[in-house]
């Protein structure tokens, strides 16, 4: 089956700039080290916006408790459908996963769409190397969709595929 | 806790038990007549300290409510309330740390029946660990000793040598469950991270902690180490 690779210029953590969470609620469970966001979560670092359900954060216990500031955020689990937005791409799916370490986000689910501008790419999983922006979205494998990824170009959009 | 603290919890019951015994009875005796106040004051101030720091560090520090007292001021009775100057309560916590509890009055109405005690100006410095130390200042609160209830109705700054400060404007806590709820605004701010939301519930000593209503957490990525990376104290091996 065929994947589209391809480069999401805007779909990048950048290490430096601050985020900032926002939620109806928030719980922290020292002992299973997680810490749970649920309710209108909204995630903002610089230009990426996420939005989701509910969004769950692993840390390292060892490292410290999360009220110490000093543990270790070790990956973070989206769930209740996920939409990410950057500068000019914007990706849906009902899950994603972001690895702190290898700062990959992935989105997937029945439908996971990558639109930017007028292009809609459809497929089953995108995996985005935040840290370039490298993207890579596969298809659904043996699902209706023929197992192709469903790109839609719409003529006269200027940037060349 | 792993088994040789149970192990030394043990060897130390036996210990005390027997020193008890060798003091024999005459002590006992003296021992009762101490006065009603003292044993208040022993089980009011070190509750106090103990709870606010165990809610929000998430350390369960359950001192021997033991402490001496280290001193109080002079004991007057105004307008039908025992009022009781600067009590001060030294003291050790299991881990054998040193924690200190300093109120500038506590008075408890003479004779009412209901149990409450009022304590003005409270600061308390209590450990975390070797290390870290916690110091919380309340202006003042009740303390319902019927049902084990405490409710710091005034500003409540709680910090620690770790660079941890968190501030409530009220907190309702419950001794005896090791729980705290608020239901005004409440900030903690650390290295790297703050939190803030206009309620929260802490239970299991603060082990959870569940913010609600308008929840804002901001993290300085530089701060938030991906797990994995060297710790600042030196490499564990987690």
């Amino acid at each position: 089956a065929q994947d589209g690779e391809g480069r999401l210029t805007g779909l990048k953590l950048s290490g430096d700039q601050p985020i900032q969470i926002e939620s109806d609620r928030f719980e922290v469970d020292e002992t299973r080290g997680v810490g749970i966001f649920t309710g209108n979560v909204s995630v903002v670092q610089g230009p990426t916006l996420l939005k989701s359900a509910r969004m769950t954060v692993h840390y390292d216990r060892d490292a410290g408790s999360a009220t110490t500031g000093s543990a270790a955020i070790q990956r973070l689990e989206v769930e209740g459908g996920v939409y990410v937005r950057s500068e000019s791409q914007v990706a849906t799916g009902e899950r994603g996963t972001f690895d702190m370490q290898t700062e990959v986000l992935t989105l997937s689910g029945k439908e996971v769409v990558l639109t930017e501008g007028e292009n809609v790419v459809v497929g089953c999983r995108l995996t985005v190397q935040m840290a370039t922006g490298q993207a890579k979205l596969e298809s659904c494998k043996g699902e209706g969709s023929g197992g192709r990824v469903r790109m839609l170009l719409t003529p006269g959009s200027e940037n060349r595929q | 806790m792993d088994d040789s603290v149970m192990k030394g919890a043990g060897e130390e019951r036996q210990a005390q038990a027997i020193r008890r015994a060798e003091r024999g009875s005459e002590v006992f005796a003296r021992a009762q007549r101490h006065s009603r106040r003292v044993r208040v004051l022993k089980v009011v101030l070190p509750a106090t300290a103990v709870l606010a720091s165990a809610v929000f560090l998430g350390y369960t520090l359950l001192p021997t409510l033991g402490g001496s007292v280290a001193g109080i001021g002079a004991a007057s009775i105004s307008n039908g309330n025992l009022v009781i100057e600067d009590p001060a309560l030294d003291g050790f916590t299991r881990d054998d740390l040193p924690y200190s509890v300093r109120a500038e009055r506590a008075l408890q109405a003479m004779g009412s029946k209901d149990q409450t005690i009022a304590l003005e100006g409270i600061r308390a410095t209590l450990p975390i660990d070797e290390q870290e130390r916690a110091t919380v200042r309340a202006a003042n609160g009740t303390f319902d000793r019927e049902n084990n209830h405490l409710t710091l109705d005034s500003d409540i700054t709680f910090s620690t040598t770790s660079g941890l400060v968190a501030r409530l404007r009220s907190a309702r806590i419950d001794i005896s469950s090791n729980a705290l709820v608020t239901e005004e605004p409440v900030e903690i701010e650390m290295e790297g991270m703050r939190i803030s939301a206009d309620a929260l519930r802490a239970s299991e000593g603060g082990k959870r902690l569940i913010f609600e209503n308008r929840v804002r957490v901001e993290l300085e990525p530089g701060k938030v180490r991906p797990a994995g990376t060297q710790k600042k104290e030196g490499g564990g091996d987690g």
